[in-house]
C-alpha cells in the first residue's frame, strides 16, 4: 500500500465512528456513527455545545484516541478500522496531519524557527533543509520577522500564526483546529480564521475547525453540528448575529433538559425527578442504577445528561 | 540528580506531549532526556576536577590524581548520568499526546 494521500480522493472519510468510555454502568457514548467527508481544500468548521463530543471527535480523527466502532481514511488511505490500527498512527500523524490548539503550544525552549522545523526534523528531513522550508512557512504567513524570538517575547496572534506554519510543516492532508481563536482578540481572530482558509485554498490541505468564533463566517465552506455525541450537515449562519441567536437557543435546549432530570435519591436505588411524580426505578437501565455509586452520599443532585 | 532530572522532565510535560503529538519517537524523547543528564553530569565533573585542582595543594597530605583516575571518574559520572535519567524517562513514556487538548 502507497503512504502517499491520493489528492483526487477526500481529505477524510469517517464511517460509523463511535467512542464509548467506561462499561457496564460507567459507560458513557461520547461519540454516536459519526460520519465525515472533508474534501482537499476544503474549510469546515464544527460548532456544538460544550460537552457535544467535540474534542473526543477530533482526538479520534487526530489518531490519539482509537475509537470503539467504525472506518476511516484519511488521503484516500485506511487508518483505522474499529478500534484496530492500520497503520503506525504516530508515523501516519508525523506524515499527513496538521494540529493547532486554542494554545499555540510552542515548545518553550525552542524559537520560532526551530519549532517549525521540528516536525519536520522528527520526520527525517535534514537540519538544513528543514530551516530553509521553515523561513520560507514563517515568511508566507508573514512571521518571518519572528524567527529567532522565543515564545514568550511573542503576540498571542504571533504565537499561533506559528502554530498554524508548524502544523504545515510536513504539507499536511488534513489540518485539525480546536478553537484556535479563543485565546485571541478580534482583529487578531479574524487573521487566523483567513488564513486557514488561504492555507486550505492554496496548500489543498482540508482543515476541520472547532470554533464558537463567529467572526469570520465567510471562512467556513460548510458548517457541521455536534451535539449529543452525533454530528449533522448544519446550515451556514447568515451573519454573526444568527450564529448568536442559535446559541442562546441552543443553551436554553440544554438548560431546560438538564432541569428535566433535577430531583433527590429518595432510597437507596430510587431516583425521583423533580419534574415527574414517580421515581425511576433501579432497573438495568434505570438512571437510578447508573448513578448509584457516586450519589451514594448525596440527597439531592443534578443528573449529568452526558451520561444518559 | 535523579530527582532533579525527573523535575525537568515533569516541568516539560506538556513539551514532550507535543512531540509525542507529532509522531516523535521515543529515541528523540529518550534522547532529549539523556542529554540533558549529560549536561548535568559534565558540568558537575567540570566543577569537581576544578575544586579538586584548587584545593588539592591545601590538603596535609599529598593527593594525586593521574589522568587514568579521570577517566574513571568521567566514566562514573556518565554511569550515574545514564541511571539518574531512567526516572525522567519512564515519566515521558507514560506522557498521552492527550495531555495536549486538555
Amino acid at each position: 500500500m502507497s503512504d502517499h494521500p491520493n489528492p483526487s480522493t477526500p481529505a477524510l472519510e469517517a464511517d460509523g465512528l463511535t467512542k464509548i468510555y467506561g462499561s457496564g454502568v460507567t459507560q458513557v457514548m461520547a461519540m454516536r456513527e459519526v460520519s465525515l467527508r472533508l474534501e482537499p481544500g476544503e474549510v469546515v468548521a464544527l460548532l456544538g455545545p460544550s460537552g457535544a463530543g467535540k474534542s473526543t471527535l477530533l482526538s479520534v480523527l487526530g489518531l490519539i484516541n482509537l475509537p470503539t466502532a467504525g472506518r476511516m481514511a484519511i488521503g484516500g488511505l485506511p487508518v483505522l478500522d474499529g478500534d484496530r490500527a492500520l497503520t503506525n498512527l504516530a508515523v501516519f500523524r508525523r506524515r499527513h496531519l496538521g494540529f493547532v490548539f486554542q494554545k499555540a503550544n510552542l515548545i518553550s525552549f525552542l524559537n520560532a524557527v526551530q519549532n517549525v522545523q521540528v516536525p519536520m526534523e522528527i520526520n527525517g528531513v535534514p537540519p538544513r533543509s528543514a530551516r530553509c522550508r521553515a523561513m520560507e512557512l514563517l515568511d508566507y504567513l508573514d512571521v518571518a520577522d519572528c524567527a529567532h524570538r522565543r515564545p514568550h517575547a511573542l503576540s498571542g496572534g504571533q504565537q499561533q500564526r506559528i502554530a498554524v506554519a508548524r502544523a504545515l510543516a510536513n504539507e499536511p492532508s488534513l489540518i485539525l483546529a480546536d478553537e484556535p481563536t479563543a485565546a485571541l482578540d478580534r482583529a487578531r481572530g479574524l487573521q487566523i480564521m483567513e488564513l486557514f482558509g488561504k492555507v486550505a485554498h492554496e496548500r489543498r490541505a482540508a482543515v476541520l475547525l472547532v470554533t464558537h468564533d463567529d467572526r469570520a463566517l465567510e471562512v467556513f465552506d460548510r458548517v457541521l453540528e455536534m451535539e449529543d455525541g452525533r454530528v449533522w450537515p448544519g446550515e451556514k449562519p447568515a451573519s454573526s448575529g444568527e450564529y448568536a441567536k442559535r446559541a442562546r437557543k441552543r443553551a436554553a435546549r440544554n438548560s431546560s433538559h438538564r432541569e428535566a432530570v433535577r430531583g433527590a435519591l429518595v432510597s437507596p436505588g430510587a431516583f425521583q425527578p423533580a419534574t415527574a411524580p414517580w421515581p425511576l426505578d433501579d432497573g438495568p437501565f434505570g438512571p437510578a442504577h447508573q448513578f448509584k455509586m457516586s450519589i451514594a452520599e448525596s440527597k439531592e443532585f443534578e443528573m449529568n445528561p452526558r451520561k444518559e | 540528580m535523579t530527582l532533579i532530572l525527573y523535575t525537568l522532565t515533569l516541568d516539560k510535560t506538556h513539551d514532550i506531549a507535543m512531540l509525542k503529538l507529532m509522531g516523535a519517537r521515543h529515541r528523540t524523547i529518550v534522547g532529549l532526556i539523556f542529554q540533558q543528564a549529560l549536561l548535568l553530569g559534565a558540568v558537575g565533573y567540570g566543577v569537581a576536577v576544578l575544586l579538586g585542582q584548587s584545593l588539592f595543594p591545601l590538603f596535609p597530605r599529598l593527593v594525586i590524581i593521574t589522568a587514568a583516575d579521570l577517566w574513571i571518574l568521567a566514566a562514573a559520572v556518565l554511569g550515574i548520568s545514564a541511571l539518574a535519567s531512567l526516572l525522567g524517562i519512564w515519566k515521558a513514556f507514560r506522557v498521552s499526546p492527550n495531555t495536549v487538548l486538555s
